[in-house]
């Protein structure tokens, strides 16, 4: 089923608007919140939870996107539980994730001011846009999907050192651009 | 407090621009049973295509290409011949070629920061073979897709495309190219 034709289903307040979007963007949303949570319930719940919101929310909103929108949603709850419970559970998918990302951080951004995260949000925009395709494709998939280099690496038929490299290389890079951006001087 | 940064940088690819997710595939519009289902599919078509196809070049074939390559013994007919092969594709509906040079300047810059390089050295290219080989090409187009069919953005474009040679044939094909604008900032 089209996304047009799902929304529509959510605007008439038809539940199969749920079932079409699970059969549909089920797998990806499970996918993201399991690589940063790792436990499958949890992750079940926090798809569950996605579904719950976007029944809440559309209507009145409209994704022009359905696929983006419900990942930004999952992602959000995932993140929430995350937060919740990363005391009392072991979250490998979330740690391994967030400890890569910290070689992005410039030096002088842990010091100084909070930077706005609709700024930061601006800056990866700038970023990506600038990357060739299938580096963009390999930094959104282990960062915004969260897969994890061995996955990624059989999914792109590279050899997983090899993208690890190229992951390194891409933090380093985005470091540097936000060192260059100089907005946390 | 780099981790918080770290959580921060993560939250904002939640907010990324909707263009950068249809890049990381088609993969996930599925649910997880029938993602099983295709994957093994597609091991089974992966190695009957193989075996069909295997008197190709590789270059020729590279299923992670977005380009449908010829490989000449001219850059700029290499990155000519790929852009008009564009037409070839189901979604394709109009390109118009403006400009395709080579850029000097592009390839010092690529050279400087290729030559030496952890990429370098996972690719095994010696400095040599970069100082010889590695050309990179400015071509500016206007592609009009069907985004009905696909979500590769389109209108006016200004690409940067990274040729290797293959140093036994002496033909250029396209290793990389950026999306939009100029891949050194």
């Amino acid at each position: 089923m089209e996304d047009t034709e799902i929304i529509e289903l959510y605007f008439n307040r038809d539940e199969r608007a749920i079932k079409e979007t699970g059969q549909k963007y089920g797998g990806f949303c499970h996918n993201l919140a399991y690589h940063i949570l790792s436990v499958y319930e949890d992750a079940e719940e926090c798809v569950n939870d996605t579904y719950l919101k976007a029944w809440n929310t559309i209507p009145p909103q409209k994704p022009p996107h359905l696929q983006a929108w419900l990942g930004r949603v999952v992602r959000n709850v995932s993140l929430d539980r995350w937060r919740k419970n990363h005391r009392k559970k072991r979250y490998s998918g979330m740690e391994q994730l967030l400890s890569e990302l910290e070689e992005c951080i410039p030096s002088s951004m842990n010091v100084e001011k909070r930077v706005e995260d609709k700024e930061l949000t601006r800056l990866l925009n700038g970023w990506l846009s600038k990357l060739s395709t299938k580096d963009c494709m390999l930094f959104m998939r282990r960062y915004w999907l969260g897969e994890s280099v061995k996955e990624l690496a059989v999914s792109c038929g590279m050899n997983p050192t090899e993208l690890a490299n190229r992951m390194y290389v891409l933090r380093q890079k985005l470091k540097k651009y936000l060192e260059q951006e100089g907005i946390y001087e | 407090m780099s981790k918080e940064r770290a959580i921060q940088l993560y939250n904002s690819f939640s907010n990324i621009d909707d263009q950068f997710v249809p890049l990381m595939g088609e993969k996930f519009r599925h649910n997880h049973m029938s993602s099983l289902i295709k994957k093994s599919t597609a091991w089974v078509a992966a190695i009957c295509l193989v075996m069909f196809l295997c008197g190709f070049a590789i270059v020729q074939l590279d299923m992670f290409d977005l380009w449908i390559q010829t490989p000449s013994q001219d850059p700029v007919e290499v990155v000519r011949a790929a852009i008009e092969n564009q037409m070839k594709k189901e979604y394709a509906v109009n390109i118009q070629i403006h400009e395709i040079k080579e850029d000097e300047s592009a390839t010092r810059r690529a050279k400087q920061m290729y030559i030496g390089s952890d990429l370098a050295k996972d690719n095994q290219w010696s400095d040599t073979y970069l100082e010889n080989n590695l050309l990179v090409v400015y071509a500016s187009y206007y592609a009009e897709y069907d985004h009905t069919k696909t979500f590769i953005p389109d209108g006016e474009m200004c690409q940067y495309f990274f040729l290797l040679r293959d140093e036994k044939k002496g033909t250029w094909y396209i290793w990389d190219n950026t999306t939009n604008g100029d891949p050194f900032n």
